[in-house]
């Protein structure tokens, strides 16, 4: 135990935390309006499906990374596609990862703009959540991993406050059940992806676990899971407060339901989402952020992340300033969430389909 | 010149030439007493030197069991010769309870320093320290700084064989040990190291060992010197290693496999290492039953909250965030601030100023002073600011709750980060409203997940996550659930109940 956690690594339940924490960020905010514009009232159907699906990712993911315990995202990406398609990969996911971290930063910039402080220049405050986020990962990943271990308590609160629309809920909102179709449920799945997005960074922090037992594939898809859950009980219960129609009014339905309840004392429940929901955010923002820290690291080779991470401060800054209003944000957003299609979906199971060619050869060889 | 410098000198066979050595190091010192000494052997007698400090040691035990005996003696007929004569035979007149002998200067020169009275006799090369140490000191007296309602009201005082002995006292084990160390070239300062031997992390009491014996300060006047030149994070806002002045706290931290380190002349000891967690218990919380203790513990913490955040959070919602309080109350603030020619920011930095201002010349001045400053403060301060339209009424509110919930923590040092994080928090609050408090808040938690205390990390068993989270951080579980010791100790001999 004495020094053990002091070096660059995260233990299992970190990773855990890291892979939930992720996972619940920005995208939150207008789930349940963007699915339900294409799967009406079943949008809580694309959501499940979309979550038990990424389950089966994540589990695939877990398998492949696994066989490579002492390898980094780079090594076996070169090992699996050859040196060339690795380094390709590697710099296409650092930029998809730098555009993620701005988006993620734009969308927390134009919440608080909005909700708090109306009058504050955009720059100022998109400034102070990145010296936040350099701040939070110049130690390394170490104490990023402790952070979000700190934050993930906050979700609960943050949970309750899903329940608090419960006594206004008209549950016809949801009825009939399944009747979109199902063509239109498996179109609702593709909006949903921004906010599942963001779990393939166990891609890259899986080699820093430092006890790898056999229950992490379980336990990571028992994480996405949980996320699965925590979604469709908001989507369901956003969709039956305002019915489907209703949300498409509403930009940001996450916050603006908590304003149709009315509690005893304090006027406006929406701010107090808004704080809980900022320091979840901020651990998003620092493990996007980070990730391609670690990524740059190992294709220049460097020994530590620290120089990266002062490198694109101001990049990340320059690119999170780019949206000029709220709902430029939310298609950027989407723009994410389909790079996410190729990332998220699409390399792991390219990398787990050559893994398992790779084994079968190997295997091969060894016969002869 | 250093004690330590005189290492290599040995003493001498004659006593003139030692009686003039010493002369020689002790000049114009006119506290140190050289006194000549006859003793009867056989038909002829023998010289004695007895070099002390006078106002370190028992006159009367010298005079009752030194020199009495010596000069009353009366050799048995065995004893003819001067050479049949040794320290033995010396040892044996002698009725001091702690003898021992000293060859070179500089254990010489410590003996007589630290009140020991050196005697040496005429063709010996070695000299007797004798244990006469006495000297004013305070007796055992409830902490003040630490004081509890349910437990012992007994304090650590300023020596350190007294204090041992108080926490022997309560603990009684042979795998106690008490390792010595002497800190501080000129001061000579005894530490002991206290540890229980099975219990303790061995990796890091040896690195915490190597670490006190390299410490080359030439002064230690109190347990806060060796605190800051071991800590790792010298310029972090919370401490990371305990202090106390209770020897029950002392005894508990033992039994988890904690190190204590105490100085001579301190009445503050040191516990490490430490967590985030241990500044919110106090022994109350164990001695108190479950339910009540735990209510107390969870007190700590709103008191923690409201400490640090909130003033911040007052300026925050008057300057930023009206909507969010009802109308009512937003009304009826309004209306006594309307008067007030300040921003809610200056307002909240002037009271609060004033209050710390308050608290320091209070714990500066003699009790009864101290008292009545408190009370010109609070009330007359408070109460002229409001007539004077210069802080509104809810401002004097919540500065005096956020001076009252500082004062929850157990250990009085420990509340110093809380009373100077709320400066930056006012600041951050009028600058970015709700949203500065969440970011210096995010900022704290940063800064308390990056430092570590002697290798165990700030917020274990939080962050890292750990099972122990569950049984003694936040809330006590009942006894019987606490069988396990903290990950803190060593991993051998975990279980309590055995």
């Amino acid at each position: 135990m004495y020094q053990k956690y002091t070096g660059g690594e995260i233990s299992a339940i970190q990773a855990y935390i890291i892979i939930v924490s992720i996972m619940i960020g920005t995208g939150i905010l207008n789930l349940a309006r963007v699915v339900s514009e294409v799967s009406k009232q079943d949008a809580w159907i694309s959501v499940l499906i979309n979550g038990i699906f990424i389950s089966l990712i994540i589990g695939l993911i877990t398998y492949t990374v696994g066989r490579f315990p002492e390898l980094n995202f780079l090594q076996y990406c070169s090992y699996l596609l050859s040196k060339p398609i690795g380094y390709l990969i590697s710099f296409a996911y650092i930029i998809y990862s730098i555009a993620f971290t701005a988006t993620i930063i734009s969308f927390l910039t134009e919440m608080a703009s909005t909700w708090l402080l109306p009058n504050t220049p955009i720059f100022i405050i998109s400034f102070i959540i990145v010296i936040t986020g350099v701040y939070m990962i110049q130690h390394g990943l170490t104490v990023l991993a402790r952070y979000n271990e700190v934050i993930v308590f906050l979700l609960i609160p943050l949970a309750l406050l899903i329940f608090v629309g419960m006594p206004e809920v008209r549950l016809i909102n949801l009825r009939p059940v399944g009747a979109t179709g199902i063509t239109a449920i498996l179109k609702g799945v593709v909006p949903s992806f921004y906010a599942f997005a963001g779990y393939e960074v166990i891609m890259i922090y899986y080699p820093y676990i430092s006890n790898k037992s056999k229950h992490i594939t379980k336990y990571s898809v028992l994480s996405i899971l949980l996320v699965t859950i925590f979604y469709t009980a908001t989507v369901i219960s956003q969709i039956a407060l305002y019915g489907h129609e209703e949300i498409q009014h509403v930009l940001y339905p996450s916050i603006n339901y908590l304003r149709a309840v009315d509690f005893p004392f304090i006027e406006r429940m929406e701010l107090f989402f808004t704080i809980f929901w900022t320091l979840t955010v901020l651990g998003t923002v620092g493990l996007q952020y980070f990730a391609t820290s670690i990524v740059l690291q190992s294709v220049f080779k460097n020994k530590t992340t620290r120089f990266f991470t002062y490198l694109l401060a101001p990049l990340v800054f320059g690119l999170s300033l780019y949206p000029q209003n709220t709902p430029q944000v939310a298609d950027i957003g989407s723009i994410i969430g389909n790079l996410n299609f190729f990332f998220g979906i699409l390399l792991p199971i390219i990398l787990f389909i050559m893994c398992i060619i790779r084994e079968g050869r190997r295997k091969n060889e060894q016969k002869i | 010149m250093k004690v330590e410098n005189y290492k290599s000198t040995l003493l001498s066979k004659k006593l003139n030439e030692n009686l003039l050595q010493l002369k020689d190091i002790f000049s114009d010192c006119c506290d140190i007493i050289y006194r000549k000494l006859k003793i009867n052997v056989g038909n002829t007698s023998l010289d004695l030197l007895m070099v002390f400090t006078d106002g370190l040691v028992d006159t009367q035990t010298i005079n009752e069991h030194i020199m009495k005996p010596i000069t009353t003696y009366q050799p048995s007929p065995t004893l003819k010769t001067l050479s049949s004569f040794t320290l033995d035979t010396l040892k044996n007149v002698i009725t001091i309870n702690n003898v021992d002998e000293v060859s070179n200067y500089q254990e010489v020169l410590y003996a007589i320093l630290s009140g020991d009275t050196v005697l040496m006799v005429n063709g010996f090369d070695i000299g007797l320290s004798l244990n006469t140490k006495g000297w004013a000191e305070r007796t055992v007296e409830e902490p003040p700084a630490e004081s509890v309602i349910r437990g012992s009201r007994e304090g650590l005082t300023e020596n350190l064989s007294s204090n041992v002995g108080l926490i022997r006292r309560k603990l009684k084990d042979t795998s106690l040990k008490a390792k010595e160390l002497i800190i501080g070239t000129r001061t000579q300062t005894m530490i002991n190291v206290l540890y229980m031997d099975d219990l303790v992390n061995k990796q890091l009491l040896n690195d915490l060992i190597n670490e006190l014996e390299s410490i080359e300060i030439d002064g230690i006047f109190e347990s806060g010197y060796i605190e800051q030149l071991i800590e790792k994070h010298p310029y972090s806002p919370f401490p990371q290693v305990q202090v106390t002045e209770r020897p029950d706290k002392i005894c508990g931290n033992l039994l988890e496999g904690r190190i204590i380190i105490l100085v001579d002349g301190a009445p503050l000891s040191l516990i490490l290492p430490m967590s985030f967690f241990l500044l919110f218990q106090s022994p109350e919380d164990y001695n108190e039953r479950i339910i009540f203790g735990n209510l107390l513990r969870l007190l700590r913490f709103l008191g923690f909250i409201i400490a640090t955040s909130f003033p911040s959070i007052y300026v925050a919602l008057i300057s930023f965030h009206q909507q969010m309080l009802p109308a009512d109350l937003i009304v009826d603030l309004s209306k006594t601030r309307a008067q007030i020619p300040f921003p809610p920011v200056v307002e909240a930095l002037l009271m609060e100023l004033t209050i710390e201002l308050l608290r320091e010349a209070s714990a500066r001045l003699p009790g009864t002073i101290g008292q009545t400053i408190g009370i010109v403060g609070a009330i007359v301060i408070g109460d002229a600011a409001v007539r004077a339209n210069i802080a509104s009424p809810a401002m004097v509110i919540v500065v005096a709750i956020t001076a009252i919930g500082s004062y929850v923590l157990p250990h009085y040092s420990t509340t110093y980060p809380l009373r100077f994080l709320r400066f930056p928090m006012i600041f951050m609050a009028a600058t970015f409203g709700a949203f500065g408090i969440i970011i210096a808040w995010a900022w704290i938690i940063i800064h308390l997940c990056s430092i570590s205390s002697f290798g165990f990390p700030y917020l274990s068993p939080l962050a890292p996550y750990d099972s122990e989270f569950t049984k003694d951080t936040v809330l006590r579980k009942p006894f019987w659930f606490l069988r396990q010791r903290p990950k803190v100790a060593n991993k051998n001999n975990r279980n309590r109940w055995s």
